[in-house]
């Protein structure tokens, strides 16, 4: 279970820092790879970039994606991911503080498996996440790795 | 009956047979000379002396008859006037015959007969054959033979001369009676035809109301005719006629102006005289009467007598003075028409014009009559092209065009339509000229007004789209942060509660709540705008289902809650179903959040009939409100209640109120402290 790595997508840095500590929380201690925006997933799931060097064999169990990103926002690098064979399967998880239907849709319409809107009370949050982290990575079986 | 010849009648019609019979006779009987008057056809009209031999033997035997008759005619015919005959007639008996001629035609004969002559002897042998072809008997016939009389030849030819004067007098006789009884026919056809044309005349005169009159200025008397009676209203023939008595008959006020009219026409030797007046009835109905005659002079040129005329136009002078108002009526209204009206001929002339039109194009209307429209109206010599004129002239049907002119400076609506006269030609056109210079002017602005709608409808449309790029991008920029406010403030509750006293424990704590309260501003401001901005859509929602599943969901989010709801079933209408969940999401909200602290919380919804119209109600029996800031409450972020006392953003009622005015709505809410409120709103259908 340590191999399942969490790739989350996020600009924001406290949004990071609180995401780390409600999996640490919940007692998700998978591996969580950050990227800062969409530029940077890229790299991390093909091997360029800053993650030259990385094997490309190894994917994320779940992308946990944010919409609003600089550079590249989600629902482009959603399309990305899922126009190339290599992560097409790959399970991701919109996180987002939007309650546009729009994004809901598009997202959908663009390949995301889930759509989760993160709450502002913190308690509320960590909770989100925890069950997140207990489907995605426990109950929930893979594309790639069962 | 044209009489050209006498008409000649039978010989029965004009003898008088019975009386020459009995002259005939008492000849006979003086001077035993047997006579007949016969006419062409062989019948007898008179017959004396007939001599058995003929009547019991010649005339019975149908043979021998002929005979007779055959002498009776042919043998006699053919001899002229005032001669006599003698013939043997084909029995062998002698007769004379001499013609009855009236007017040229030979219409009968008078015979002598019949006889032996005295020194003639009889032959026996003749006659014994003849009564033995016949068969008769012999002895009978030679006795009636010789009982023949026997004349000598003086005595037969004195004889004739009586006859044949006696032949010539009944011919002229009758011929003079005829001729008389033919003047008679004539002139009594005359009389008739005469008679006839008189009442033909008089009965024209009576339908013409025209009577005829005749002065003699000789003996001054005066003839009528029966009209002239009747168009003085006197009884025909009823009045002395003289010149003075006609006077007298005449109007009063007109009496001294026909007087000298006539007195001077006949002093002066004109030939005619001729005036209109009146002439008042005994009944006192005034009539008006148009007199004219002509003068008739002697040998030495003066004037005896006058023949003339008088003729009842009283209907006339009627029927002109209704024509006259007729026409002045139509003139003035025709002048009154604010519109310019022309009446032109096929060569584009005007024919009539109105006051409106003359005014306009500033002339008298007899400067333009004859003159083509176009000069006067575009200054042209030619039409325009858009005149209508031509195209009605050519179809025969209205035409319309409009057009601006810059000589009378104004839009002109134009109408031609065809003109016929009593024929069903067409001769011109009705042009109709309608100045719609204002029209047009409040048109354009009307244009120019729809542009700049369009122009504020435009901008108002990308402000709009502006303002919900903003509140979306408010809704994700201001969660991030604080979401990142709540959730530190959480780590640091969490992990250094040790560290902080009460106080700082008491700030953290106020911290997280009031990032919470944000967060929750934040919503409800979104969807306050959103209710604005999202498009309206129209279906059939039905509000006790929208009602029941928020109730469900609230109960739901707080089991410990016992809350009573009262639903009224199958209320449905016709919106937005999204947008007024929102609504009932808020009014239910409020109705939950303020019945807190009630023992026996109840919340119902329903739907009543007030004044013709569907008023929808939320009730709840919570802690109310004080009736004195009811005008506030709909306000955005107006609330009654501290923070402390209720929780709340004081944007649901905003949001209500919105949802309700999109829907065409009115929204209003009732309530006393501690008895509840009641939030009633319509949809405007």
């Amino acid at each position: 279970m340590k191999d399942k790595v969490i790739l989350l997508v996020e600009d924001n840095p406290d949004d990071v820092k609180l995401t780390q500590r409600a999996l640490r929380k919940s007692n998700i201690l998978n591996e969580l790879v950050v990227a800062r925006d969409g530029v940077e997933a890229l790299d991390y799931l093909f091997g360029t970039g800053h993650y030259a060097e990385r094997n490309t064999r190894q994917l994320p169990q779940v992308i946990l994606l944010d919409l609003k990103m600089p550079r590249m926002d989600g629902l482009e690098l959603l399309q990305r991911i899922r126009a190339d064979e290599k992560t097409r399967l790959l399970p991701v998880v919109v996180l987002t503080t939007s309650t546009e239907d729009r994004d809901r849709v598009e997202s959908y319409k663009l390949g995301a498996n889930s759509y989760i809107r993160k709450p502002v009370d913190f308690q509320q949050f960590t909770e989100a996440v925890q069950q997140l982290g207990l489907y995605w990575l426990v109950l929930n079986q893979g594309p790639l790795t069962g | 009956m044209t009489d050209k010849e006498p008409h000649i009648p039978e010989l029965a019609d004009i003898l008088d047979g019975a009386a020459l019979q009995s002259l005939l006779e008492n000849f006979y009987a003086l001077s035993g000379v047997p006579v007949g008057i016969l006419d062409l056809a062989g019948r007898v009209l008179v017959g004396v002396g007939w001599q058995d031999i003929c009547t019991r033997f010649h005339r019975a035997n149908p043979d021998s008859c002929r005979h007779c008759v055959e002498s009776d005619t042919v043998l006699s015919a053919g001899v002229p006037a005032g001669e006599f005959r003698r013939y043997k007639c084909k029995n062998n008996m002698w007769d004379i015959a001499t013609p009855i001629v009236v007017g040229g035609t030979h219409i009968g004969n008078v015979f002598m007969g019949q006889f032996f002559f005295e020194d003639e002897p009889l032959d026996y042998e003749l006659f014994r054959a003849q009564a033995r072809r016949y068969g008769f008997n012999e002895e009978k016939y030679i006795a009636a033979l010789e009982a023949v009389p026997r004349f000598t030849k003086a005595f037969v030819d004195q004889g004739m001369a009586f006859f044949r004067d006696l032949a010539h007098m009944i011919s002229r006789l009758s011929y003079n009676n005829i001729e008389l009884a033919r003047s008679l026919r004539e002139r009594d056809a005359l009389a008739q035809s005469l008679r006839e044309s008189e009442s033909r005349l008089n009965r024209a005169q009576e339908i013409a109301h025209l009577g005829s009159w005749e002065l003699n200025l000789e003996n001054n008397t005066l003839s009528w005719s029966d009209e002239v009676y009747r168009i003085f209203g006197l009884a025909p023939q009823q009045f002395e006629s003289t010149y003075e008595a006609f006077l007298a008959a005449v109007h009063p006020d007109d009496r001294l102006a026909v007087d000298a009219a006539y007195s001077n026409s006949v002093r002066q030797g004109n030939d005619t005289y001729e005036i209109e007046h009146r002439v008042v009835r005994k009944s006192g109905e005034v009539r008006i009467v148009h007199e004219k005659c002509a003068h008739v002079r002697n040998q030495s040129g003066r004037i005896i007598r006058s023949i003339g005329m008088v003729h009842d136009i009283t209907e006339q002078k009627k029927s002109e003075a209704a024509l006259v108002r007729a026409k002045d009526e139509w003139e003035r209204t025709f002048d009154s028409v604010p519109d310019m009206i022309a009446i032109l001929d096929n060569q584009h002339k005007i024919v009539r014009l109105n006051k409106a039109m003359a005014q306009r194009i500033g002339l008298q209307p007899k400067e333009c009559i004859g003159e083509p429209c176009y000069k006067f109206m575009h200054g042209t010599a030619a039409p325009l092209q858009s005149c209508p004129h031509p195209c009605t002239l050519h179809d025969g049907r209205e035409h319309v065009t409009e057009v601006r002119e810059e000589m009378l400076g104004a839009d002109l609506l134009i109408s031609t339509t065809p003109l016929y006269d009593n024929h069903g030609e067409m001769i011109g056109s009705v042009h109709v000229a309608r100045d719609i210079t204002e029209r047009k002017q409040a048109e354009q602005r009307i244009v120019t007004l729809n542009n700049e709608l369009k122009q504020n409808l435009w901008e108002l449309e990308a402000a709009n789209r502006e303002l919900e790029a903003f509140s979306y991008s408010v809704s994700h920029d201001l969660r991030a942060p604080l979401r990142s406010i709540a959730g530190f403030s959480q780590v640091l509750v969490e992990d250094y509660k040790d560290v902080l006293d009460d106080e700082g424990q008491d700030a953290l704590a106020r911290i997280v709540k009031a990032s919470s309260k944000m967060g929750q501003l934040i919503d409800d401001l979104l969807n306050l705008s959103r209710v604005s901005r999202s498009e309206m859509q129209h279906d059939t929602v039905n509000l006790s289902s929208i009602v029941g599943k928020i109730a469900d969901r609230l109960a739901k989010g707080q089991p410990k809650r016992r809350v009573r709801f009262a639903i009224s079933e199958g209320v449905g209408v016709q919106g937005d179903e999204h947008l007024l969940t929102v609504a009932f999401d808020n009014l239910l909200a409020n109705a939950w959040k303020f019945t807190e602290k009630q023992d026996q919380p109840l919340i119902e919804f329903k739907a009543e009939q007030r004044n013709g119209e569907t008023v929808f109600l939320v009730k709840d029996n919570g802690v109310g409100f004080d009736m004195t800031y009811v005008d506030k409450l709909f306000n955005p972020f107006q609330r009654l209640h501290r923070e402390d006392e209720f929780t709340g953003t004081g944007i649901g009622l905003a949001t209500v109120k919105r949802v309700i005015k999109r829907h065409g709505g009115r929204v209003w809410i009732e309530g006393a402290v501690g008895k509840g409120a009641t939030v009633y709103f319509t949809l405007g259908q």
